[in-house]
């Protein structure tokens, strides 16, 4: 089993705008085990939530720039799964298919981490994979790490 | 190798007790939900008054009136569909038994909790028995929203 990071902001909205996706092949799916999330642009005089979301994709978007993969361990050869950012263009969640909707304040930082064998799994499909986006904010950009398993 | 699921939901507003959603067996599908996850925090923007909320987790003997339509997610895409009912948008409090957790929150705190190991928050192996996250109180009008994950 191989470990994988990705690191990206949104582009700057309300909603929906996605951060990071791990997008699979028919080869291959991302097993996403660790998400980390908070907003990266200077808190809002006027205090707020923000929401966002870990969905399923069909279709991928257009990413502001696609993203290479770190392996966690050096000595891994290189990700299957390919990852895009800030993206311009939303990927296509599947509806009323949100794994993860989680509310936290403007200076909150939030952590998932998936127990073993319950991890956030994408379909072994093209295009197919898992996002973490924006459901609902002030005007900001979510920053997002996404960490998953080959 | 157990099976795992995940749904979201929001309490409407107000001071509580209000019901985020529940998971519940169903009738003649004996199949008790047994919660390894959640996640909960206050959907409104805080107030200039701060304040804390209680969250709690308990066991429930009927369904109350919740929404239909509100889906349970396999974490894995390949796992056969959940056998649990999961219900959000209660307009009638499910029948609160055991408490099984229960939170003191800051109206801007976003609380994580996981079981340890194998030790999930199960319901009793009953027909329509199961599982309410619950906003059980706060001093300002309060919409919750909880992510709940379970294993069947």
């Amino acid at each position: 089993m191989r470990i994988y990071s990705a690191v990206g902001p949104s582009a700057s909205g309300t909603a929906n705008k996605t951060a990071v996706t791990a997008i699979g092949s028919t080869a291959i799916r991302p097993q996403v085990c660790d998400i980390t999330v908070g907003m990266i642009t200077a808190p809002n005089a006027t205090d707020f939530q923000f929401g966002w979301a870990a969905g399923r994709f069909t279709a991928v978007g257009t990413a502001g720039s696609s993203y290479t993969p770190l392996t966690l361990d050096t000595g891994e050869v290189a990700a299957t799964c390919t990852s895009g950012i800030t993206h311009s263009a939303e990927p296509t969640y599947t509806a009323g298919g949100s794994l993860l909707s989680i509310y936290q304040n403007q200076r909150a930082t939030y952590r998932f981490v998936a127990q073993d064998g319950r991890e956030l799994c994408g379909a072994a499909s093209a295009n197919n994979g898992i996002g973490v986006y924006l459901i609902t904010g002030s005007t900001m950009q979510l920053q997002a790490t996404v960490i998953w398993k080959e | 190798m157990p099976r795992s699921y995940s749904g979201s939901g929001a309490s409407g507003s107000g001071t509580g007790p209000a019901c985020i959603l529940t998971v519940q067996s169903q009738t003649g599908v004996n199949v008790p939900p047994r919660i390894f996850e959640v996640s909960t925090c206050r959907q409104d923007a805080p107030h200039a008054t701060d304040f804390n909320w209680v969250f709690r987790v308990a066991r429930t003997t009927d369904n109350g009136s919740g929404s239909s339509g509100a889906t349970a997610n396999r974490l894995d895409g390949s796992s056969v569909a959940s056998q649990t009912v999961f219900s959000t948008g209660h307009a009638v409090m499910p029948t609160l038994t055991d408490i099984l957790l229960e939170v003191t929150l800051n109206q801007r705190d976003t609380l994580r909790w996981w079981c340890s190991g194998r030790k999930e928050l199960r319901a009793l192996s009953a027909n329509n028995n199961g599982l309410a996250l619950v906003m059980h109180s706060a001093s300002q009008a309060t919409a919750s929203s909880a992510t709940v994950m379970w294993n069947e």
